[in-house]
């Protein structure tokens, strides 16, 4: 898809901006970044729309920060460019655009109070004394650390600390806020709190939110979109369903959650572009391959855990509503009890080790190791993996 | 070893107080005639005012020169910085006399002759590896990071230096600069060589032990010992003050 066609698309897609025109709020064009003779970004292209609260997931050493400091301006692209709600930044210093960012450490000024943190930008635009006071205060309001303008920033806990970052940044209206992963020193259970939270203020300002984080389940949670970055390539932009539930790689779909995968021979055409390997009758594994799929092909199928249900064998058909299921046989090798949830670490016949995500059960009827047990899923929910 | 260290210095303050001009101990009786001395002593006077001014000139200097030095040196790459934080501590092995000698000959060379900025140039050099190591460290431990904060809510390079690193990195130059003018309030041997007739406090001192001793010297020495150790106290106070 060439750009305007892409552009178009995201028109038709995009109904939030009330006046008809959908913004881009940042639009990179084919951005290519090297350090040495390492390329920490290659070729990027994505336009990020105006609004949305956008992730970009992937390992350490992928990317996304390089990338988000570009956005910001603290790094310059060798090759590309650069557009924030259509003006071209390419070479504009980070002190000149229209971003603000939330560090990973926040990097509060520890000479300084709440207030005056928070003032800094607006200070250094020299906006009335006044306004700055109403402002910063209105801000710390939003986000839920009013009334703390005279601590010293190094008294605060680290969720205070985050929030005065946060505010920090919002404060001066920024039409892009970059965060760069802001919530990996927080504890577990702070983190959860504090994520519902940012996704609670990035909807009420409506801020385009760009967000750096290699959690896959952080991305999920939070983004209206998301891309996957690895070895400095974008492999994959998309909701959080598209990602998770078509992911377009192997490495996409094993980095946005548990996965299993594991090779078929066909040997049985279905109907349609349906293909099949069937083990034995009542034990078959089919999956949607296309017309081009004939017998004797290998192909390399995959299915999260918690789409492939478990069963004692003789307990009742698997038939459901007419709709047609793969089904194979195992032997439960592990049982990982995960509090609401239990994992089944399966043998199963032909394709070896399988996991199956389950509710947590009663302990009488939960199958134990050594159990032979059915398992079974819809054929939907199996897809093919391509290459990476 | 602490006897040796201290038992001198205590026999020098005790003596400044004596009300006889006897230059031992016990004490005659405890006055401050000596001290009233020297302070009516115009000699005394003139040459206080040119320690005075050699140490804060040198502060100054010193201070500038070392900040602005170890900004540089930390942007470095590693294996540069390395040798960059050692480099200065190699004139410490030097003989200071040498260094002394060289400078009055590089002086009379030059043709500027001698006299207190004479002096004061030779305390900078002498100072300044001193500023540079306390400012190098201190930079060491800071957060750059802030600065790009500072960068991205909109400050210029100016701005973020003069509201973020001047007041951060301010205990580490105030340590530094006391540091400096400590070396220069008792330094003896540039002085001696460079300063021509106008005499610091140490050689004044040194001038008057040689028409015989009284407690008057000892009254000298006690407050040159006092200056010394209060800016001592206060450089050390300062740069741990900033540790963060």
């Amino acid at each position: 898809m060439n750009r305007r066609d892409r552009q178009t698309v995201e028109l038709l897609g995009d109904q939030r901006a009330g006046n008809g025109t959908v913004l881009t709020a940042v639009d990179l064009a084919h951005i290519t970044k090297r350090f040495g003779q390492v390329a920490a970004v290659s070729d990027v292209c994505l336009e990020i729309r105006e609004g949305e609260f956008f992730s970009l997931l992937g390992p350490s050493g992928c990317g996304k920060t390089t990338t988000l400091r570009m956005i910001a301006g603290f790094e310059h692209p060798d090759a590309g460019t650069i557009r924030i709600q259509g003006l071209d930044v390419t070479g504009t210093p980070a002190n000149k655009r229209n971003t603000n960012m939330v560090f990973q450490h926040y990097e509060l000024f520890p000479h300084m109070t709440v207030g005056q943190n928070v003032a800094y930008g607006l200070r250094v635009k020299r906006l009335p004394k006044q306004e700055i006071q109403s402002r910063v205060a209105a801000m710390l309001e939003t986000v839920g650390v009013a009334g703390l303008e005279a601590r010293q920033a190094k008294q605060l806990s680290g969720g205070q600390q985050q929030r005065v970052a946060l505010a920090r940044a919002l404060v001066n209206q920024p039409a892009v806020l970059l965060l760069d992963e802001p919530l990996s020193a927080l504890d577990a259970k702070m983190r959860k709190h504090v994520q519902l939270e940012l996704k609670a203020i990035q909807s009420r300002l409506k801020t385009t939110f760009v967000y750096v984080t290699h959690d896959q389940e952080e991305a999920l949670l939070l983004s209206d979109r998301l891309g996957i970055m690895n070895d400095s390539r974008l492999l994959q932009v998309g909701t959080p369903r598209e990602i998770y539930e078509e992911p377009a790689s192997p490495f996409v779909a094993d980095f946005v959650g548990m996965l299993n995968d594991f090779t078929i021979t066909v040997n049985e055409r279905l109907d349609g572009s349906l293909v099949a390997m069937t083990i034995q009758p009542g034990q078959q594994i089919a999956v949607l391959a296309g017309p081009s799929a004939g017998l004797g092909e290998k192909l390399h199928v995959a299915i999260r855990p918690e789409r492939i249900r478990l069963t004692v064998p003789d307990a009742k058909p698997t038939e459901h509503d007419g709709e047609r299921h793969s089904s194979v046989m195992g032997i439960v090798a592990e049982v990982m009890y995960l509090g609401p949830l239990t994992n089944y670490l399966v043998d199963a016949d032909r394709i070896g080790r399988i996991v199956s995500q389950q509710a947590s059960g009663n302990r009488e009827e939960t199958p134990r190791p050594g159990d032979r047990v059915q398992l079974s899923w819809s054929i939907e929910s199996a897809f093919l993996l391509g290459e990476d | 070893m602490a006897l040796f260290l201290f038992v001198p210095f205590v026999v020098v303050v005790l003596i400044s107080f004596n009300s006889s001009a006897a230059v031992q101990l016990p004490l005659a009786g405890v006055s401050l005639r000596w001290y009233r001395q020297v302070a009516g002593d115009p000699l005394v006077q003139a040459a206080f005012e040119r320690t005075a001014l050699a140490a804060v000139v040198t502060a100054i200097v010193s201070g500038i020169l070392g900040l602005t030095a170890a900004l540089g040196a930390v942007r470095l790459p590693q294996r540069w910085r390395t040798v960059v934080f050692t480099v200065p501590l190699i004139p410490l092995a030097f003989p200071a006399l040498l260094y002394a000698i060289g400078l009055a000959t590089f002086y009379h060379q030059i043709g500027v002759g001698f006299s207190i900025w004479a002096t004061i140039t030779g305390h900078v050099v002498l100072a300044f590896p001193f500023a540079f190591l306390v400012l190098g460290a201190a930079l060491e431990r800071f957060h750059f990071t802030l600065l790009e904060a500072a960068h991205d809510l909109g400050a210029s390079r100016w701005t973020s230096f003069r509201t973020i690193s001047l007041p951060l990195l301010l205990p580490a130059l105030l340590g530094a600069m006391l540091l400096a003018m400590a070396i220069s309030v008792d330094e003896f041997v540039i002085a001696f060589f460079t300063a021509g007739t106008q005499q610091t406090l140490p050689l004044l001192l040194y001038g008057r032990i040689n028409l015989g001793v009284f407690p008057s010297l000892n009254a000298i020495g006690t407050v040159l010992l006092l200056i010394s150790m209060t800016l001592a106290f206060l450089a050390a106070r300062t740069t741990t003050l900033e540790a963060r």
